[in-house]
C-alpha cells in the first residue's frame, strides 16, 4: 500500500508539473476575441501567440511577433484571423490551431495562399490582390471544368461530375492540388482526365476552388436559394479576328479544353479536325446530346450548348475542309491519325488512351491477336470504324490504297508478322436448339462476373487489374455490329492480348452458346 | 468495533472476511480496478461536463478549448479517455476471472447484474465516442450504428433510436450526450451498488469450503488491500494519461469518409466478422455470445465448488469460453491493424 501511495503521489506530482500543457506565464492572459463575420460570431485565441498579427517568436521572456502587413481597406481587428487564414481559432496548441492533418479543410493559409479566401466574401470579379485566384477562375472556365463540375452560382449545371460548390470547406490546398494533378489516385475508378496544367496553373485553380465554401460570407441564405449571386462568366474565346463562328463555338462549348482541332490541342480527347468527314450528321448531333449512348463509358459530358449552337457546330464540322496538301505516306498517316490513341510505338498507350472508354488495340507484341483476326475484319475496322468505341471510320478520309498501305505498315513495323500469317481456328460448334440458360446464369456469376461485373458493365472487382480492361457487355452499339459466332469464339478460344482466357473445356458447347445469349441480354440488341 | 470507527464504507463491508479474500490470486483485484476506473470516469466526466456543448456547430471547438486552453484540460480529457478504455478491458478481464473461477455458481443474480453493467459500460463508451465530433468519431459512430442494423426485427428501430433519425447528425450528438452524461452514469452507479451489495448478501467472495481458513477483520486489512489496488490503478491511469493523448482528428465531414471507416475498437471484431458474412458477424455471433453469457450459470452443471481457478471438471467450458474471448481479440486485432483501404488486408509494419 505504501508503494502504491508513493506511485500515486509521484504520478500526481508529475501531472501537476507537466500536465498543464501550455505556458501561461508568457503572457499572463489568453487573448480571447470575438468578431462578427457574415452575421455570425467567431471566437478566436490566435492573438495569444500572434500578438501583433505576424509570425510569433519567443524573445527572452515574451512572445513577440511581427506586425500584420497592411491590408487596407480591411482592418484585422474587425475581421479577426480565421476568416481569411482559417485554422482552428479556439485551439492554443500549434498542431491543433494550424489544422490537423487529413482533408485539410481548416488548414491554415499563409502568405499568398490567403488569396484562397478572397472570394468567400467578395463576388467573383477582378480584384486587386486576388489575381491568382481570379486566374484560377479563368482556368476553370477555359479548361471547361464546368462541363462536369457544378458550382453554386454558375449558369451551367451538367450534373456529370461531383458538385464542387462546397469543396473549399472540405479540402485543403494540398488535397485540392493532388486531386487535380492526379485525379485517379483516389478513387482509382475516377473518370476525370489528368489535364495538362502547369504547377502554377494548378495552384491558381486551388486558390479559386478553396473559395467555394458552404456559406459564402457575403450572401444571405435567400440569395443562395434564389441562385444568386450569379457570377460573371469571363469570355474564354481568344481574341483572334480570323476565327469563324463555328470555331468560336468550339471554344465556347469547351470542346477545345480536351479535343484537338487543327493546331489547338487539349491533349485529352480525340482529334476533331476531320470528324465531320468521318461521322455523319446524326451521329455528331446524337453524340453531342448523349455521348455515352454512342460510346458507352465515354468520359465526355453531354454538351451544354443550346440546340441552335449544336446544329451550327455540327454544320461547321461537316463543312470544315482540311484536304491534305499532298499524298501522305503510310508513316505520316499513322502519325497523323493513329498515334494519338495507339501510340507512336504501337503499344496502345497513346497520349489520350487513359481517357478513352476502351483501350486502343495494341499492335506492338500483340501478334497472337492479329494471327487470329481475318484480314477482312481488319480492313473493315479501318474503313467503317468500330461502333461503340472511339475508333472512327476512315473510308472518307483515307483512300483504299492508303488504308492498305497503313495496314501493311502496322504489320511490318509493330506486329512483326506477315499479313497472311494466320492460325487455323478450331471450328465452332453449331448453336443448339435448347440453351441451358439457368446454368449460364450460374456460370456467369462464377467465372465472368469477377471481371465483367454482375451487371455486365465490365467493372467487376478485378476489372482494374488488367489493361485492356474487360469488355463492357452492355455496350449495345458494339455488340449490335458483331455476330454471335464472334462472341462465341471469344468465349471458347479467349482473346489474345487481353486477360480473357479460353473457356473451352471449362464450359460445354451448349453452355458457351447460352453465355452468348446472356451477353446478348446485357447488350440488348441482336444484329 | 468501537462506534467511532464506523464510516460510510462500513456499510459496504462485513466486519470480518476470510483470509483468502485478501490473497491477490483470488480475484486479481480486477473488480476494484474497474471501480477505480469508474470513479475516475465520474470525476473527470463531471469536469468535462462543465465545458462541453453537445451541438454539432461548436462541439469540436469546445473540445479544442478543453484540450488546449483550459488548465489541465488535456490531462483531464486524457484521463477520461484512458480510464474509459481501461474499463472496457478490465470489465472483460473481470468477467473472465469470474468465469474461470466459476464464481457465478449459486450467485447467478450477481452475474446478471455484471452483464447489465457490461452492456452499460459498452453503451457509455459508444455514446461517448461521438462527442468530440471529429472525423474518426463521426464515421466510427456511423459504422457501429449500421452494425446495429443487422440485429433482426429491432435492428432498424434500434439504429433510429440511437441516431435520432436515419443519419448521424445534430440529434445523434444531443442524445448521445444525454445518454452518456445523463442516463448511463446513474444507472451504472445503481447497478454497481447492487453488484457490490450482492457480494455481501452472497456471503463474500465465492470460495471452496476447504479453503476458507480463518477470518480476519476488514479494518484495516481489506481496506488496505482495496486501497492498494485502487491507488495502483490510479497511478497507472495517471501515467498513461500523461503519455497517451486522447485522439482528436479533423472536424467531422459527412461528405468525406475515411477509407476504411472503422467502428470503435471494441466493435471492430464484429465489423471484421460482418466483412465475411453479415449474418454470422451481425446476427448469429453477437446473439450467441449474449445468450451464452446470460445462460452460463444455469448451463454449468459441474460439481466442483465455486471459487477454484480452472477446476478440472470445467475444462471443456473454460476452453470454450477462452476460445470465445480470444477469437474476439483476434478479430479485433485483424480488424484494427490489418485492414486497409476498402477493408483489404494490409501489413501494418
Amino acid at each position: 500500500m505504501a508503494v502504491a501511495s508513493l506511485l500515486v503521489l509521484a504520478a500526481s506530482l508529475l501531472a501537476l508539473l507537466t500536465g498543464d500543457n501550455h505556458d501561461h506565464q508568457f503572457h499572463g492572459t489568453i487573448a480571447d476575441i470575438t468578431v462578427n463575420l457574415g452575421g455570425s460570431p467567431v471566437r478566436e485565441h490566435c492573438t495569444t501567440c500572434h500578438t501583433e498579427g505576424g509570425s510569433p517568436t519567443w524573445e527572452g521572456t515574451h512572445w513577440m511577433s511581427a506586425s500584420h502587413p497592411d491590408i487596407t481597406p480591411h482592418a484585422p481587428e474587425r475581421l479577426g484571423c480565421t476568416g481569411c487564414h482559417l485554422g482552428e481559432g479556439m485551439a492554443m496548441d500549434r498542431t491543433f490551431s494550424h489544422g490537423l492533418p487529413g482533408l485539410g479543410g481548416r488548414q491554415v493559409l499563409q502568405g499568398q495562399q490567403v488569396q484562397g479566401r478572397c472570394y468567400v466574401c467578395h463576388e467573383l470579379e477582378v480584384l486587386p490582390g486576388a489575381e491568382k485566384a481570379w486566374n484560377g477562375y479563368r482556368l476553370f472556365r477555359q479548361k471547361a471544368c464546368y462541363l462536369c463540375h457544378y458550382l453554386n452560382g454558375m449558369p451551367e449545371d451538367s450534373g456529370f461530375g461531383p458538385d464542387l460548390s462546397h469543396v473549399g470547406s472540405q479540402l485543403g490546398l494540398a488535397q485540392l492540388e493532388k486531386a487535380i494533378r492526379d485525379p485517379r489516385a483516389e478513387p482509382d475508378n475516377s473518370t476525370m482526365p489528368r489535364f495538362p496544367l502547369s504547377r502554377n496553373q494548378v495552384r491558381d485553380l486551388t486558390y479559386f476552388l478553396k473559395s467555394r465554401v458552404e456559406a459564402p460570407l457575403f450572401t444571405s441564405p435567400m440569395w443562395v436559394t434564389a441562385g444568386r449571386p450569379a457570377v460573371a462568366v469571363p469570355d474564354v474565346v481568344p481574341e483572334d479576328s480570323s476565327l469563324v463562328a463555328g470555331e468560336r463555338l468550339l471554344w465556347q462549348g469547351g470542346c477545345l479544353a480536351c479535343h484537338q482541332y487543327k493546331e489547338e490541342d487539349g491533349r485529352i480527347a480525340p482529334d476533331l479536325t476531320r470528324v465531320g468527314k468521318m461521322r455523319d450528321r446524326d451521329y455528331l448531333e446524337g453524340f453531342l446530346e448523349h455521348p455515352s449512348r454512342l460510346i458507352p463509358g465515354a468520359a465526355m459530358p453531354p454538351s451544354l450548348l443550346n440546340a441552335a449552337a449544336k446544329v451550327e457546330l455540327v454544320e461547321f464540322l461537316e463543312g470544315s475542309t482540311s484536304e491534305e496538301a499532298h499524298h501522305l505516306e503510310a508513316k505520316e498517316i499513322y502519325m497523323h491519325h493513329c498515334q494519338r490513341c495507339h501510340a507512336a510505338n504501337g503499344d496502345g498507350k497513346g497520349l489520350i488512351q487513359a481517357n478513352l472508354a476502351q483501350f486502343p488495340r495494341a499492335f506492338l507484341g500483340n501478334d497472337g491477336f492479329f494471327r487470329r483476326v481475318t484480314d477482312s475484319r481488319l480492313r473493315d475496322s479501318l474503313a467503317r470504324g468500330i461502333s461503340g468505341t472511339s475508333m472512327p471510320p476512315y473510308e472518307h478520309v483515307l483512300s483504299a490504297k492508303s488504308r492498305e498501305d497503313l495496314l501493311d505498315l502496322i504489320f511490318q513495323s509493330f506486329i512483326g508478322i506477315s499479313r497472311q500469317d494466320k492460325v487455323e481456328e478450331t471450328p465452332l460448334p453449331p448453336r443448339p436448339d435448347a440453351l441451358p440458360l439457368q446454368r449460364a446464369e450460374r456460370l456467369y456469376d462464377r467465372f465472368c462476373a469477377e471481371c465483367h461485373g454482375r451487371s455486365g458493365t465490365g467493372k467487376g472487382p478485378e476489372a482494374s487489374r488488367d489493361l485492356p480492361r474487360p469488355r463492357n457487355l452492355t455496350n449495345a452499339p458494339f455488340f449490335a455490329a458483331i455476330e454471335d459466332e464472334r462472341i462465341l469464339r471469344g468465349i471458347l478460344n479467349g482473346v489474345s492480348g487481353t486477360a480473357m482466357p479460353a473457356w473451352r473445356g471449362v464450359v460445354s458447347d451448349e453452355e458457351a452458346w447460352a453465355l452468348v445469349e446472356k451477353v446478348r441480354r446485357f447488350s440488348g440488341d441482336r444484329p | 468495533m468501537p462506534p467511532s470507527k464506523r464510516h460510510f464504507f462500513s456499510h459496504l463491508h462485513p466486519v470480518m472476511v476470510y483470509r483468502r479474500t485478501l490473497s491477490p490470486s483470488t480475484t486479481l483485484g480486477l473488480g476494484m480496478a474497474c471501480l477505480t476506473c469508474l470513479g475516475v470516469l465520474l470525476v473527470t466526466g463531471a469536469t468535462l461536463f462543465l465545458y462541453y456543448v453537445p451541438d454539432t456547430a461548436v462541439a469540436y471547438e469546445r473540445i479544442l478549448h478543453i484540450t488546449t486552453t483550459l488548465y489541465f484540460g488535456r490531462l483531464i480529457r486524457n484521463l477520461h479517455f484512458v480510464a474509459a478504455n481501461a474499463l472496457i478491458v478490465l470489465v472483460f478481464l473481470h468477467m473472465a476471472r469470474v468465469f474461470f473461477t466459476a464464481a457465478y455458481k449459486s450467485r447467478s443474480l450477481n452475474w446478471q447484474y455484471g452483464l447489465v453493467l457490461l452492456l452499460l459500460v459498452l453503451f457509455a463508451n459508444f455514446t461517448g465516442y461521438v462527442l468530440p465530433w471529429d472525423q474518426v468519431a463521426y464515421w466510427a459512430t456511423k459504422v457501429a450504428s449500421s452494425l446495429a442494423e443487422y440485429i433482426p426485427f429491432i435492428g432498424n428501430g434500434l439504429r433510429r433510436f440511437l441516431l435520432g433519425g436515419s443519419q448521424v447528425g445534430v440529434e445523434t450528438l444531443l442524445r448521445s450526450f444525454a445518454f452518456h452524461a445523463g442516463v448511463i452514469p446513474p444507472l451504472i452507479v445503481v447497478f454497481t451498488g447492487l453488484h457490490l451489495w450482492r457480494i455481501r448478501k452472497d456471503g463474500g467472495l465465492a470460495s471452496p469450503p476447504h479453503q476458507l481458513g480463518d477470518k480476519i477483520p476488514v479494518d484495516p486489512w481489506l481496506y488496505r488491500a482495496e486501497a492498494s489496488v485502487a491507488l495502483l490503478t490510479l497511478a497507472l491511469l495517471l501515467f498513461l494519461a500523461l503519455g497517451v493523448d486522447a485522439p482528436l482528428f479533423e472536424r467531422a465531414d459527412p461528405n468525406h469518409p475515411p477509407n476504411p471507416a472503422k467502428a470503435p475498437w471494441y466493435f471492430v471484431g464484429f465489423q471484421e466478422l460482418v466483412s465475411y458474412s453479415a449474418f454470422w458477424g451481425g446476427v448469429a455471433v453477437p446473439l450467441f455470445l449474449f445468450i451464452f453469457f446470460v445462460l452460463a450459470p444455469y448451463l454449468d452443471r459441474t460439481a466442483s465448488p465455486p471459487g477454484m481457478w480452472f477446476a478440472r471438471d470445467r475444462l471443456l467450458l473454460n476452453v470454450f469460453f477462452g476460445a470465445l474471448l480470444l477469437s474476439q481479440v483476434g478479430f479485433i486485432i485483424i480488424g484494427q491493424w490489418f485492414r486497409g483501404p476498402n477493408w483489404g488486408l494490409i501489413w501494418p509494419f
